[in-house]
């Protein structure tokens, strides 16, 4: 008995390498279940074209198991292997109302007339040019005011920075590592950040601040009811996985 | 109670060629009022006042309110400090108590606690 050829096919999604038969038409990813049709000669080991090593990779965790996957940076999204649960890498532009859970790894921009409600929201950046949203958001590099908007449900990230012109308000516990004010921030709870610098120009108001350095330069405004300065750096946002980030 | 008003020991900087001292690590108890650059390496147990800049050496402690233009402060007050310019907490400084300031910069291993207002003062005349 004769055994059917067999090559070796690379995922072009995940650079993943498994052998199937020439004469197979399709199959499927065993690492990360990515249909691979193969009729497409660039997949098939040894063609010129094969991608294996342009791949780049990431490393992320799972919103919902905390699963640890490296998966290709171009992704628009992903299934965990684990918990199945479906994974956003898209940027989503928020111009409407609306109140659904957006947990993604790519960015999230709130318009004028946008407003996100729903528990919380999660992304890489938040970018907010006016709009608003009662959801806690959570901003694993950068948070971004570039217009006046409200943030009722508070927010988390690693670099605050209110552009000058813009005022921000949250109503609930507000913590970043480095925060730049350049425009008016009122905060009614606490604010905790590890670095504060406010500009000339810029105003932060807070109920209770909580802070390692601060620089207020001539011309900047800021008023604590109640601030504790200390060494004892704050909780930072970045360290932990941003599927895991507790609200 | 002593006044060090003296040629203290940093001839060799302009800035406290002519001003004066309380120092030796002693305790002085009472108000005092600097009318130009104020030193302090020293405990005191009173308010402190300057027209000018008034500087807290590293191990120095106020136990009283403090007014002057500006302060930078490398040691501890447990008071309010009101200053129309800048004030700045090095490292190991420690205010407990109101801080009122045009300017502010607070270096990581300082400590402060209390009601802060910065620029506030400033900015209301303004307008």
């Amino acid at each position: 008995m004769v055994r059917p050829k067999r090559t070796e096919v690379v995922c072009p999604s995940c650079g993943h390498r498994q052998m199937e038969y020439v004469e197979a038409n399709s199959t499927f990813c065993h690492a990360c279940g990515h249909r691979i049709p193969l009729t497409v000669k660039q997949y098939r080991k040894g063609s010129s074209s094969a991608k294996t090593s342009s791949v780049k990779r990431q490393s992320i965790r799972c919103f919902h198991c905390s699963h640890e996957m490296q998966i290709p940076t171009a992704s628009d999204s992903w299934q965990c292997p684990r918990c199945s649960e479906y994974l956003d890498f898209k940027t989503h532009e928020i111009s409407v109302s609306t109140g659904r859970l957006l947990l993604t790894y790519g960015n999230i921009t709130i318009n004028t007339r946008g407003y996100l409600g729903g528990s919380r929201a999660e992304a890489e950046n938040i970018t907010l040019a006016g709009g608003s949203a009662s959801a806690r958001l959570v901003a694993r590099k950068e948070l971004i005011v570039n217009q006046t908007c409200k943030l009722s449900g508070g927010f988390r990230t690693r670099d605050f920075v209110i552009k000058p012109g813009a005022t921000a308000e949250a109503q609930k516990f507000v913590q970043c590592r480095n925060a730049t004010i350049e425009g008016i921030a009122k905060f009614q709870e606490m604010f905790v950040s590890e670095h504060l610098e406010i500009v000339q120009g810029g105003a932060l108001y807070v109920e209770h601040l909580v802070v390692s350095s601060v620089t207020v330069q001539q011309g900047g405004q800021l008023r604590a009811s109640f601030a504790h300065c200390s060494e004892t750096p704050p909780r930072p946002a970045e360290d932990e996985p941003l599927g895991t980030l507790a609200t | 109670m002593k006044w060090g008003k003296k040629i203290n020991r940093w001839v060799g900087r302009n800035i406290f060629k002519i001003s004066p001292l309380l120092g030796g690590k002693l305790t002085y108890r009472g108000d005092f009022y600097f009318s130009d650059h104020g030193s302090v390496e020293a405990t005191i147990y009173g308010n402190v006042a300057s027209e000018s800049f008034i500087e807290l050496k590293e191990g120095s402690r106020i136990e009283g309110n403090v007014r002057a233009q500006g302060l930078n402060t490398e040691g501890s007050i447990h008071g309010a400090v009101s200053a129309s310019e800048s004030v700045s907490l090095s490292k190991n400084a420690n205010i407990q108590g109101d801080l009122k300031a045009g300017s502010l910069e607070l270096h990581k291993g300082a400590d402060f606690e209390g009601r802060l207002e910065v620029g506030i003062e400033q900015k209301q005349q303004q307008t």
